[in-house]
């Protein structure tokens, strides 16, 4: 497969002190090795509960952004050295992934670091734990409506999202950070570091009628830009119609509790011209949450229904034992089930270069870096007309593991 | 069909000599063959799947025996759900090298078209190939053939964009006719 050029690349390990953690990007040739600080995400996880895991032991698992800053990034959910639990995950290690020797660790927050830098009015800043890795080495994937019957074209794929399906928090907000990175065996490719707006400030979208949308609230930032795509979230009518009051008397969880975030990003220049674009969906099974207005902070918590005299031991909660919380490790409602349909790759830049400069919304992209700007890469091609996407990644996964509860 | 085919080659029957031949006026055939057929180009699907394809010639004499004229051919397939087309057009030439014996040459010149969903290919077809004539009666013939067309340097379009350039398009086909010589 085509390597077009490495943007990054910072070895680490699950005890590797910070220091060793040594960046060859070009995306950060001129970046420090040692960190110059911590950023705004770094150091925000603290124990609660059962977890078992220090701060200071999460913190070891951090990486040094191009900007110098120190950000936390992928751990297991088991700590290897001292057995403790963070009661979190961040799905796939990376460090399987093709594309990890030239992308390296990802930083978690870069995106949401530079917001206000690069002249967004207001900070957004999301929680540690909604960060969510997965990717895919060799995915087929579809050519112009054709499958792969007649072209064949093989993609590395690295994601994440802050994709957090615990909390109201994307009720209403719609900018979360995400890191793409793709490289294809035709030429196409980029890595993408970005704030994108998914869907609506301040409404969601019903998981189970997309047709619905939902006010919320208000977004925080309030001035969030509206963006393509949708946070498909259940709601309440969702349980009610296929867990609660099924037609055939049969309770299926995994037909209401399905949260889909469809995004539809892209980098683009100064001028507006799209750079490359990308519309993968990230879709969570088991939230543990779903929208309703009855319950407070219009969380309802799906491990409740479980104690429904007609839903005890059915379908999602068989084995469920009486009394679990939300935020039990016991409930299986916490989002560790989870799966991107890829889609769309499209990149026009058959002039160059493949360095861009945007900022932390992937737009104003120009050739200079300029105060809050992200180094985002794109291969020099067009890919017009191929129209390569489709593939799905993870769906047989689940990241559950000893501790792991929501919030996750 | 191809049981057909196989006895076809295997009892030979009486061959058709150049004497017995008109060698003037009109001859025509149609033709129905298993065909198999690929793009090639570096992010080409390697695999070559099974079709059948339907061809019809039509033409005149230039010598007793050379056959010059025209063909169309149509042949498809389905990949994994979707279904690919070959189309074809050109002028043929069949030649009988030995006196007394069925066995002709082909070769055509033309073109070809490849299409699936919004997939498309255009480009000049070369056809070589040979087949058998089966004398049935009077100037009716049956016979096998096995051709394969090659048209190379072309443009993989889709929806009317050209992503692949440098595509080669290789089609194979064997199967039966009938005609009048």
């Amino acid at each position: 497969m085509n390597r077009r050029r490495s943007w990054g690349s910072c070895a680490w390990g699950a005890l590797i002190a910070l220091a060793a953690c040594e960046s060859t990007d070009p995306m950060t040739t001129e970046a420090p090795v040692q960190a110059t600080g911590d950023a705004i995400a770094f150091g925000i996880w603290s124990p609660s509960g059962p977890d078992t895991c220090t701060p200071a032991i999460h913190d070891q698992y951090a990486t040094v952004g191009p900007d110098g800053l120190r950000y936390p990034t992928w751990h297991p959910a088991v700590d290897p050295a001292t057995g403790c639990t963070f009661g979190h995950e961040h799905g796939r290690d990376p460090s399987g992934s093709d594309l990890f020797g030239e992308v390296g660790a990802i930083p978690f927050g870069y995106a949401n670091q530079h917001l206000e830098e690069g002249g967004f009015g207001a900070p957004r800043n999301e929680d540690h734990v909604g960060h969510k890795i997965e990717w895919e080495n060799d995915l087929l994937m579809n050519v112009g409506g054709a499958g792969a019957a007649v072209l064949s074209i093989e993609c590395d794929v690295l994601v994440k999202l802050h994709q957090g399906t615990h909390s109201p928090d994307a009720y209403t907000n719609n900018l979360h950070e995400v890191a793409y990175h793709v490289r294809c065996s035709d030429g196409t490719g980029f890595s993408a570091t970005l704030l994108t707006p998914i869907g609506t400030p301040g409404e969601l979208v019903v998981g189970c009628d997309r047709e619905v949308h939902v006010p919320a609230g208000t977004a925080n930032p309030e001035i969030s830009p509206d963006g393509g795509g949708k946070r498909a979230i259940p709601d309440v009518r969702c349980l009610q119609e296929s867990v609660l009051s099924p037609e055939d008397g049969r309770p299926r969880f995994d037909r209401a509790l399905r949260e889909s975030w469809e995004i539809s990003a892209s980098l683009r220049r100064s001028d507006g011209r799209v750079l490359a674009a990308f519309n993968p969906y990230f879709q969570v099974m088991d939230p543990s949450r779903y929208y309703d207005t009855s319950a407070e902070r219009a969380l309802g918590r799906p491990i409740d229904l479980c104690y429904v005299p007609e839903l005890v031991g059915e379908d999602r909660c068989e084995g469920v034992a009486d009394g679990i919380s939300w935020d039990d490790p016991r409930s299986p409602f916490k989002g560790v089930r989870r799966f991107v349909d890829v889609n769309g790759n499209r990149v026009h830049n058959a002039d160059g270069p493949e360095v861009w400069y945007t900022n932390a919304l992937g737009r104003n992209g120009r050739t200079e870096p300029f105060p809050g700007a992200i180094r985002q890469w794109v291969a020099i091609r067009d890919n017009k007309g191929l129209d390569i996407g489709g593939g799905v990644i993870g769906r047989d996964r689940d990241y559950d593991a000893p501790g792991v509860r929501a919030p996750n | 069909m191809f049981f057909l085919a196989l006895i076809g080659i295997a009892v030979p029957g009486p061959a058709v000599s150049a004497q017995e031949r008109p060698g003037a006026g009109v001859w025509w055939t149609a033709s129905a063959a298993a065909h198999a057929s690929r793009l090639t180009c570096d992010l080409c699907e390697p695999g070559r799947d099974l079709g059948s394809a339907l061809g019809l010639g039509i033409g005149t004499y230039a010598a007793p025996n050379l056959r010059i004229g025209m063909d169309l051919g149509y042949a498809t397939g389905t990949d994994d759900g979707v279904r690919e087309s070959v189309l074809s057009a050109g002028l043929v030439a069949e030649i009988h090298p030995l006196e007394r014996r069925g066995l002709h040459l082909i070769g055509g010149l033309g073109w070809a078209g490849y299409r699936a969903e919004d997939f498309a290919y255009d480009g000049v077809r070369l056809r070589l190939g040979l087949g058998w004539d089966l004398r049935l009666a009077d100037t009716w013939v049956v016979g096998n053939r096995l051709t394969y067309d090659a048209s190379s340097f072309g443009s993989l379009k889709n929806e009317g964009e050209p992503v692949v350039r440098g595509v080669g398009l290789g089609t194979l086909q064997f199967g039966l006719y009938v005609g009048r010589r």
